[in-house]
């Protein structure tokens, strides 16, 4: 199922004296059948709010929810066929695994409901999907976190629903439970083909598992796209900074020898070509793993801090005392010499809180 | 522990404290009870309990004590799920008028009911014409039962379905499951210890309740006595074996009502999640 949020808006309205407060503010994007998006963005920002508001768990005042072209707000929640998991899992514990994950069909009217041998085979196949074959006896206390978050999901699957919603599933999960949990729900993802929306506060689960990431900020989407183009061409500062590590270079653009270019105010970073754009102020951002080092051109001095996943950890102290990390692709070697300037061509350069072009 | 043995009162002495007052207040005045209840044998402390005017204030208690627990158990179980499950302006007020009955004095409240209900009352005039009797009557007994017991199960419950938060019923609504198919089978079935305890309780209350009922029953032996009220009618009249056997009953009554509730407190925490719904 496609979903096509258009312009929704969400305001409560400020208690004793004080402003409304938009929690959403006119929200517009669209998640392709069967793609995995996830919503991205600090807490705050009104993630969760949009999920609920899309599970029509959570009210707001103004614009559409789109499903498949059709208006969601006239469907009661069985017609919706949603499944969400919370990130608290909301098992039912007075159940068993087995009649938590039948519940949505025992529930259904008699003449909806499949036969209980056809709920049974059911539950035994979603069983077998999460791993948990023979463990629909079991109740839910009885379960580890890993566990109960996949409990959940068969919940949500045996429905048959047609989007599925996760609001931060893998947030209560340990580290490695959660990298295991992750792949393995973008697997199953993979092989049902559901159409997926995920909320995180943490940028790298959302590069691990979607394929379209919406970056929400305080009510707002600043930017949607996919991890590599976000990264390429981040509408603003803040998209760049929240999806990795930056480094910030505030200069100028200015006109030397017929050609424009960009000069950074600190003088080890050296000066490089830009196109369109007009003699101003500018910030260049860009990434530890973007910058070289280069010998000679400059008073900058350097020491190395291991290995971090194939790349040269080196940190980089200006006369000026300012120092940050440098990451060296595998093919550079450090610098022979102690003195070295940065070679920040590579950045993104933005002026007043937008993106101005990109350096080739 | 050690660090209890080294400094401050020592663990063995601190045990023995607490059972000499334990024993003192709480197991010798039940057992002084039924002790002069057999003062002259069994058979005539039953004797006594079979009293017609002993065997109406036993019914009449048992009566208005089933009855208040039923409406207390469904208004408190609604209240304390309006009051934990949504955000409303007076929110906060009305849970602390939850608990105004435990802070009001039993007898104010009665004097309440009486100055409303009662034939000088408010509403005394209108009561009379339309034939309805509700002071010196067992109406007037219910609702004062009502009002005093009314805290124990929403007080019981609020707590707990505060922690239990929205998110089972949200997940149930999500999976197409109506209101009252929520309530009966995933609330109620989440919070029935608090339930059941908050019920055990009101129906310990209600049967020992004497402040409230005791003004507006009017006390009149065999017709609006209920079992406190007699004992003291007896105890009044020197007729201190029946007092006491009727004593000795009403304190078994509620000491196993506190009992069952305790069994199923343990039970409830060793096996949380493996009994079968209420439903």
């Amino acid at each position: 199922m496609s979903v096509q949020i258009d312009s929704l808006t969400r305001r409560i309205s400020g208690r004793s004296g004080k402003p409304d407060q938009l929690l959403l503010d006119s929200v517009s994007f669209t998640v392709e059948d069967g793609s995995f998006a996830a919503l991205v963005g600090p807490s705050g920002a009104g993630k969760t709010t949009l999920l609920r508001a899309i599970a029509g768990l959570d009210p707001y005042q103004s614009g559409h929810i789109l499903a498949d072209g059709q208006a969601m707000e006239n469907l009661n929640p069985r017609e919706r066929r949603i499944g969400f998991v919370f990130q608290s899992y909301a098992l039912f514990r007075h159940m068993t695994v087995a009649r938590n994950i039948s519940f949505g069909l025992d529930i259904l009217p008699a003449s909806q409901r499949p036969s209980s041998d056809e709920i049974k085979r059911r539950v035994e196949e979603l069983l077998e999907l999460i791993g948990l074959p023979n463990m629909g006896g079991a109740w839910p206390h009885q379960l580890s976190g890993g566990q109960r978050q996949r409990v959940a999901l068969a919940r949500a699957l045996a429905i048959q629903p047609r989007l599925l919603l996760l609001d931060e599933p893998f947030g209560a999960l340990d580290p490695v439970v959660r990298r295991r949990v992750r792949s393995w729900v973008r697997d199953l993802h993979e092989r049902l083909g559901l159409t997926t929306i995920l909320v995180t506060h943490d940028q790298d689960e959302a590069l691990a598992v979607a394929d379209f990431l919406v970056v929400m900020q305080n009510g707002k989407v600043v930017q949607t796209g996919d991890g590599t183009s976000l990264d390429a061409h981040p509408r603003t500062p803040f998209i760049l900074e929240f999806l990795g590590e930056t480094l910030t270079f505030p200069g100028h653009c200015t006109i030397q020898d017929g050609q424009a270019v960009f000069v950074p105010d600190d003088a080890n970073a050296m000066s490089f070509p830009v196109s369109n754009i007009s003699p101003g102020p500018a910030e260049a951002m860009l990434r530890p793993h973007e910058m070289l080092l280069v010998e000679e051109k400059g008073t900058a001095t350097w020491r190395s801090l291991g290995n971090r996943n194939g790349l040269s950890r080196i940190e980089a102290r200006t006369t000026e005392g300012r120092h940050f990390e440098v990451l060296l692709p595998p093919g550079h070697t450090p610098p022979a010499d102690a003195r070295v300037g940065f070679d920040v061509s590579k950045a993104r350069l933005f002026r007043n809180g937008h993106l101005l072009n990109v350096a080739e | 522990m050690s660090n209890g043995r080294t400094k401050g009162l020592p663990g063995l002495s601190l045990a023995v404290m607490s059972w000499m007052i334990v024993i003192l207040i709480l197991i010798i005045p039940p057992i002084l009870i039924f002790a002069e209840a057999l003062h002259s044998g069994f058979v005539a402390a039953i004797q006594n309990l079979l009293m017609p005017d002993a065997l109406m204030a036993i019914r009449l208690t048992l009566f208005i004590t089933v009855i208040a627990v039923s409406i207390n158990a469904i208004c408190g179980t609604l209240s304390a799920w309006a009051l934990s499950k949504y955000r409303f302006p007076g929110r906060a007020l009305l849970i602390s008028l939850i608990e105004l009955p435990i802070s009001v004095s039993p007898v104010v409240s009665g004097l309440i009911w009486l100055l409303l209900f009662g034939a000088q009352g408010w509403w005394g005039d209108f009561l009379i014409r339309h034939n309805i009797t509700i002071a010196f009557a067992w109406p007037g007994i219910l609702l004062a039962t009502l009002f005093v017991t009314f805290p124990y199960v929403a007080r019981t419950l609020l707590p707990l379905m505060e922690q239990q938060g929205r998110d089972t019923e949200e997940a149930a609504a999500l999976l197409g499951a109506g209101f009252w198919h929520i309530l009966l089978h995933i609330t109620l079935p989440e919070a029935r210890w608090a339930l059941v305890s908050g019920i055990l309780l009101t129906t310990a209350r209600a049967m020992g309740e004497f402040g409230a009922v005791s003004v507006i029953s009017g006390h009149i032996p065999g017709m609006t006595e209920t079992m406190p009220l007699h004992i003291e009618t007896l105890y009044n009249s020197y007729q201190s074996v029946a007092a006491f056997s009727m004593a000795a009953l009403l304190a078994m009554m509620a000491m196993g009502t506190v009992g069952v509730r305790a069994l199923l407190e343990a039970r409830s925490h060793s096996t949380s999640g493996v009994v079968s719904d209420l439903t």
